[in-house]
C-alpha cells in the first residue's frame, strides 16, 4: 500500500506541474473548468494518461433537501466517461435553491433530512455516472443554522446512509473546529476512518470577525498548509487502513513550484510518519498479545516450577 | 433522484440561501428573525432555531458568499477563451512545444524518477 500525494491542476501551474510530473503522484482537475472546452478535455485525456487524474467538482450540490440537477450531473457523467479518470469527487455542499444561486458552498443544516436526501443524491450520482463520488467535507464561516448534530456525526452519519466514501479535507476539518469549538484530533477521532479514501490539505487566513478580539479562520486556499493539517495529516495515516491519495490545493498567490513540492515532500513525510505510528502500535499491541498469551499458556501448565 | 422532502426542509434551504445572497433580506431577518423566517413559511420549530443562528457567521459568510460570485462573474467572459489560453499564457513558446505537444510522449529520465 503506497499513499500518494499530488496537487490541483491550475492553468496558473500548468507549467511547473508539466516540467515536474515525476514529482507529483496524481493531478486533480476541477470538472467545471472542462465543460465548455472540448480542446481542454483532449488535453486532460492525455494527461490522464501519464498520471493518474481524479476530477473534482464544485456545483452539483448534493448536500440538500433538493434533488441534484440532473443536467448538470450529465454533464459530470460526460466528462468522467471521456476522461475516465481513476475516481471523481463533490462536496457535501448545498450551493443553490431553486433558482438562488449561492455562488459556493454552503453548509446545509446538519439534520436527517440532509443525510437522508445526500444519500438519495449519491445514489443517483452513481447510477449516472458509473462511479460513486467521493465526498468532500467542506469549510464553513456560519455554523450550519438550525442544526440538531455536530459535524462529526454529521458527516459520519451521511456517509453510513450513503454507503459513500470520504474526501476529507483537513484544512478544513481544522478551520471549522477551530472556529465552532470542537478539538481537532477528536473530531478526527469520530469519523470513519475505513471509509476515508481521499485527502485535501491547504491553507487559509485569520479574519476579524467585528467583534473584539474575535477571529475566524477563513479557507481560502492562498496560503501554505498550516502545521496542525500536517499533524493531523500523520495522525488519519496512523488510523485510516486505506491507501490515501493526498491533494495540495492552492488556489491563487501562487509561490515558486519549488515551495509547492516542498510541501507535497512534506505531506509524504507526515504519511510515513503516520503509517510508521501505526506499525508500532500493531507491534506493541501484537507484542502485548504473545506477552499475554505466554502468560496465559504459564498458569495453564501451573507456572513455571509446575 | 431523492425522494421529496418535507415542504419545511426545502423551505429552510430556500430561505438560507435567500438572507445569504440577498442584503435587504438578511438585514431584515437581523432585525426580526423569528418574524421574519415565520413569513418565509417555516415551522415553528425552525423559527426556534433560526433566533438562535450564528449572526457573526452569517455576516462573514455572506460576505464571503458575495466575493466569490464577483470573482466568478469576472472570470466567466468566455473564461478569457477558457483556461487554455490561460494555460498558453503561462508557458514560454519552447515550453509549450516541450509539453503540450508531447503529451503522451515522457522522456526516458521523466519516466524512471517516477515512484511506483
Amino acid at each position: 500500500m503506497q499513499d500518494r500525494v499530488g496537487m490541483g491542476w491550475r492553468p496558473e501551474l500548468a507549467s511547473g506541474i508539466l516540467s515536474n510530473l515525476d514529482r507529483i503522484d496524481v493531478l486533480e482537475a476541477i470538472a467545471e473548468d472542462f465543460y465548455e472546452t472540448s480542446a481542454g478535455v483532449g488535453a486532460l485525456k492525455s494527461l490522464a494518461r501519464q498520471v493518474p487524474v481524479t476530477i473534482h467538482g464544485v456545483s452539483l450540490g448534493m448536500a440538500s433537501v433538493s434533488s441534484v440537477d440532473g443536467k448538470r450531473l450529465e454533464k459530470m457523467a460526460r466528462l468522467v466517461d471521456r476522461v475516465q479518470p481513476e475516481s471523481w469527487s463533490e462536496h457535501l455542499a448545498f450551493v443553490r435553491a431553486g433558482d438562488i444561486e449561492i455562488g459556493h458552498l454552503a453548509a446545509p443544516p446538519m439534520t436527517s433530512d440532509t443525510i437522508e436526501n445526500t444519500a438519495a443524491n449519491l445514489a443517483a450520482a452513481k447510477a449516472l455516472v458509473g462511479l460513486s463520488p467521493l465526498m468532500e467535507n467542506i469549510a464553513t464561516l456560519i455554523y450550519p443554522p438550525a442544526s440538531d448534530r455536530d459535524e462529526p456525526t454529521w458527516l459520519s452519519e451521511t456517509m453510513i446512509a450513503a454507503n459513500g466514501d470520504l474526501l476529507l479535507d483537513l484544512h478544513n476539518l481544522f478551520a471549522n473546529s477551530i472556529n465552532f469549538g470542537l478539538d481537532p484530533k477528536e473530531f478526527l477521532a469520530r469519523l470513519p476512518a475505513d471509509r476515508i479514501h481521499g485527502v485535501h490539505i491547504s491553507g487559509g487566513q485569520w479574519i476579524d470577525t467585528g467583534d473584539a478580539g474575535q477571529r475566524r479562520i477563513l479557507d481560502d486556499h492562498r496560503h501554505d498548509p498550516p502545521d496542525p493539517v500536517y499533524e493531523l495529516l500523520a495522525e488519519l495515516a496512523s488510523q485510516c487502513p486505506n491507501r490515501l491519495t493526498v491533494i495540495l490545493e492552492r488556489d491563487g498567490d501562487y509561490p515558486p513550484m519549488e515551495h509547492l513540492l516542498a510541501q507535497i515532500d512534506r505531506a509524504r513525510s507526515a504519511l510515513r510518519r503516520g503509517r510508521a505510528d501505526s506499525r508500532a502500535q500493531s507491534n506493541t499491541t501484537s507484542s502485548g498479545l504473545l506477552t499475554a498469551g505466554m502468560q496465559a499458556d504459564v498458569s495453564a501448565s501451573g507456572g513455571f516450577n509446575g | 433522484m431523492g425522494k421529496a422532502m418535507p415542504a419545511d426542509s426545502n423551505n429552510l434551504e430556500r430561505f438560507l440561501a435567500t438572507i445569504y445572497v440577498d442584503p435587504t433580506a438578511r438585514a431584515r431577518f437581523v432585525a426580526s428573525p423569528e418574524a421574519e423566517a415565520s413569513r418565509a413559511g417555516l415551522s415553528a420549530q425552525q423559527c426556534m432555531k433560526l433566533k438562535e443562528i450564528d449572526f457573526t457567521g452569517l455576516k462573514l459568510a455572506s460576505g464571503s458568499f458575495a466575493r466569490k460570485r464577483a470573482s466568478k462573474q469576472a472570470k466567466s467572459p468566455s473564461s478569457i477563451s477558457g483556461w487554455w489560453l490561460r494555460i498558453r499564457m503561462s508557458l514560454s513558446r519552447q515550453e509549450w512545444f516541450a509539453h503540450v505537444f508531447r503529451f503522451g510522449v515522457m522522456s526516458p529520465e521523466n519516466r524512471k524518477g517516477r515512484r511506483p
